[in-house]
């Protein structure tokens, strides 16, 4: 069975500390699986989000993404790796502001067809419709400039925007913390129904322990981190 | 989508790139202006005079000579007589002689008085000879032909009786109303400082001057009012009843009437040579001559050393506009220093979604070479715009014809120099960038 994440004896330390940020002695995430991440500020989750999309390098061990072996990859071929096979939702400022909601959908598919060295979809504008039917995008909304969508909007276009180029897995970092709960409660419901329809895995950071319960599984970061229980100072990102 | 991407963040941020933008077309304008000034001047001066192979003064510098004799700027030191003209006009090596009078204006327009052999033997640009849009060379001592310019400002019709004044300037204390002159041809644009010029027959000229001076009154007047004034004082007065034969004799052929001529001052000769191999010995001969102390010079010669002179003036304003591109590249810079924290979250966005390290330093150098290029192509708009505003003025003000900003190697070698620039300088933080993500990852601010 292949795992969407596979981590053995990962340590990550930044340029000019001591002390590794990030030690985990094993982790493995099914493919598929919808996992809950849960931890604080400084606990290393963004290291590990950085390293899992491929941005960040580990020091030692192996790390394993959908069967690509990151560390052994060039800059070059962990970004295109990134363009095909992850989407990423962040926090907030998920979008660029200037750019229509529907062009910042476009652009994480040209990233990937850049990516896979090919010209866009010709199902593309199929694929699209679907999406953002589901995700009730209509086109007056898709058509309106992404730094006028309110949080929720946004929210739902920055999923369109990481599904866009059917991932095999999504990696969500806080990406509740501005919403409200009625928003909140959709903007999951909605992300892990997508993510079943396309079959991805998903990662899903969050210090809010109460969102666990829709996840397969949770799992908290001090757990995993080893190397954080005997580290006093933490990076602060 | 790369340039939708860098045109879109570029509208995100209007005023700040309109200024920077707008900076860089004002520096760029005074490149493309002190430039194109420089090399249209240039061509103005070298346009000016083409067919004359020596100019003959009264012994002065080279430059005087030259500037008084063609551009009408400065005044002659002294005179020289008919006689010396006509010895001139009898060597074998000459072809053609043309003598010049200069010191008087109308309506601050230099008068020059010449014979019709002038119409004939002088060239300009591209060895183009004198045309008339209206009427022909004067063939009596009351015909006046008038450059482009002058017709066009005064607005002179053909057969327009108009009353000369003394003096270079436009206001005049001494009007010689006794003898006014008719405009007998127009000459058609040349774009030399014959447009500015009002031609009327050379012994006129001196037979206007005696009348003024009949009047002792405008005698004192004129000593003081204007130092510029020919020097035929001396000959004021001496000889009015020759001067009042002439008036209403014509003078078709120089050489007949030759005592009416005596008193005649020139303040320089336009020589024609039968061959240009002569043109130095004929200039040594003349140069040499003990008895009358007379200067030649040949006008490229002459014009080169005032090119000579212009040098240090034109690199310190090549300089200057060079100076004032740096700092609005400069403004630039800053711009885009300024916007990089702004933009940590735009660029942590775009690696997230796989773009790499390098198409981020791909898009501020695209978004920097944008700025410029506007910038330039707004400057050169500029350009143009003020020459169409100000030819007329600069032409009527400074006898200079401007024409507009073309193509030129200067054109694109400037342009290179501010992509070239801006390309440079927008390295510094599109390095910066290209760093920062790499080391920061995707975490925005």
């Amino acid at each position: 069975m292949s795992f969407a994440v596979d981590i053995e004896n990962l340590s990550f330390t930044w340029p000019k500390q001591d002390t590794p940020t990030l030690t985990i002695p094993r982790w493995q995430v099914a493919q598929g699986e919808h996992v809950f991440l849960q931890g604080h500020s400084g606990s290393g989750k963004s290291t590990l989000l950085n390293l899992l999309c491929g941005v960040l390098v580990a020091n030692n061990g192996r790390l394993s993404v959908l069967d690509h072996e990151l560390n052994q990859l060039s800059s070059r071929q962990r970004d295109r790796f990134r363009a095909r096979k992850l989407g990423v939702i962040f926090q907030q400022f998920n979008l660029l502001p200037y750019l229509t909601a529907k062009e910042n959908i476009q652009l994480g598919q040209w990233f990937t067809d850049r990516a896979n060295a090919i010209k866009p979809h010709t199902d593309a504008s199929e694929h699209f419709e679907q999406l953002t039917t589901s995700l009730g995008l209509n086109q007056q909304l898709l058509n309106k400039q992404a730094s006028t969508l309110s949080v929720g909007q946004q929210q739902r276009v920055a999923v369109a925007r990481a599904l866009i180029c059917q991932p095999q897995l999504i990696i969500a970092d806080e990406p509740t913390s501005a919403l409200d709960t009625e928003h909140r409660d959709r903007f999951i419901d909605l992300l892990l129904t997508q993510s079943r329809a396309h079959k991805a895995s998903v990662i899903f950071v969050s210090h809010d322990r109460s969102l666990a319960g829709a996840f397969h599984s949770q799992i908290n970061m001090q757990e995993l981190n080893r190397g954080h229980i005997e580290q006093e100072v933490s990076h602060v990102s | 989508m790369l340039a939708k991407l860098t045109l879109a963040s570029l509208k995100a941020r209007k005023l700040m790139v309109g200024l920077t933008v707008f900076s860089i077309a004002v520096s760029m304008f005074v490149l493309f202006s002190v430039e194109h000034l420089r090399t249209e001047v240039r061509a103005n001066f070298e346009r000016a005079v083409s067919g004359v192979d020596l100019i003959v003064g009264a012994r002065t510098s080279q430059l005087n000579l030259l500037l008084y004799s063609v551009f009408h700027i400065g005044s002659p030191s002294s005179n020289i007589t008919w006689h010396e003209y006509q010895k001139l006009a009898d060597m074998k090596q000459v072809k053609w002689a043309v003598p010049i009078s200069l010191g008087d204006s109308h309506q601050g327009f230099p008068v020059v008085g010449t014979t019709p052999a002038y119409f004939l033997h002088y060239r300009y640009a591209d060895k183009q000879a004198l045309r008339f849009v209206a009427g022909e060379a004067f063939d009596n001592p009351k015909g006046m032909v008038l450059g482009a310019k002058v017709a066009q400002q005064l607005m002179y019709q053909p057969e327009q009786a108009v009353v000369l004044a003394h003096g270079t300037g436009k206001v005049s204390f001494t009007k010689h109303s006794q003898f006014p002159f008719a405009v007998q041809g127009i000459l058609d644009v040349t774009g030399t400082p014959i447009d500015q010029s009002v031609f009327v027959p050379i012994e006129s000229i001196d037979v206007m001057h005696k009348q003024g001076f009949s009047n002792f009154k405008r005698q004192i007047i004129n000593k003081h009012a204007s130092k510029k004034s020919n020097a035929t004082t001396q000959t004021a007065g001496k000889a009015d009843g020759h001067a009042e034969d002439n008036a209403h004799s014509p003078h078709d052929e120089h050489a007949s009437h030759q005592d009416a001529h005596n008193n005649i001052q020139l303040s320089a000769i336009y020589l024609g040579l039968t061959s240009k191999i002569s043109t130095l010995q004929v200039q040594r001969s003349i140069n040499t001559d003990r008895q009358a102390p007379m200067s030649a010079i040949l006008p490229g010669v002459a014009l080169a050393e005032l090119w000579n002179l212009m040098k240090g003036i034109e690199s310190s304003l090549s300089l200057v506009s060079s100076l004032i591109l740096l700092a609005a590249m400069l403004g630039m810079l800053t711009m885009l220093l300024a916007s990089m924290h702004e933009r940590q979250r735009e660029i942590a966005v775009l690696r997230a979604l796989g773009a790499n390290a390098f198409l981020i330093v791909l898009l501020i150098e695209c978004e920097a070479l944008c700025l410029a290029l506007t910038g330039c192509i707004l400057g050169y708009l500029m350009t143009n715009g003020a020459i169409w505003l100000l030819t007329d003025f600069v032409q009527t003000k400074f006898g200079l014809l401007i024409s507009p900003l073309g193509y030129s190697d200067a054109l694109i070698h400037y342009t290179i120099l501010a992509l070239g620039l801006a390309g440079l300088l927008a390295l510094g933080p599109a390095l910066s960038a290209y760093r920062g993500a790499l080391n920061r990852g995707l975490t925005a601010p």
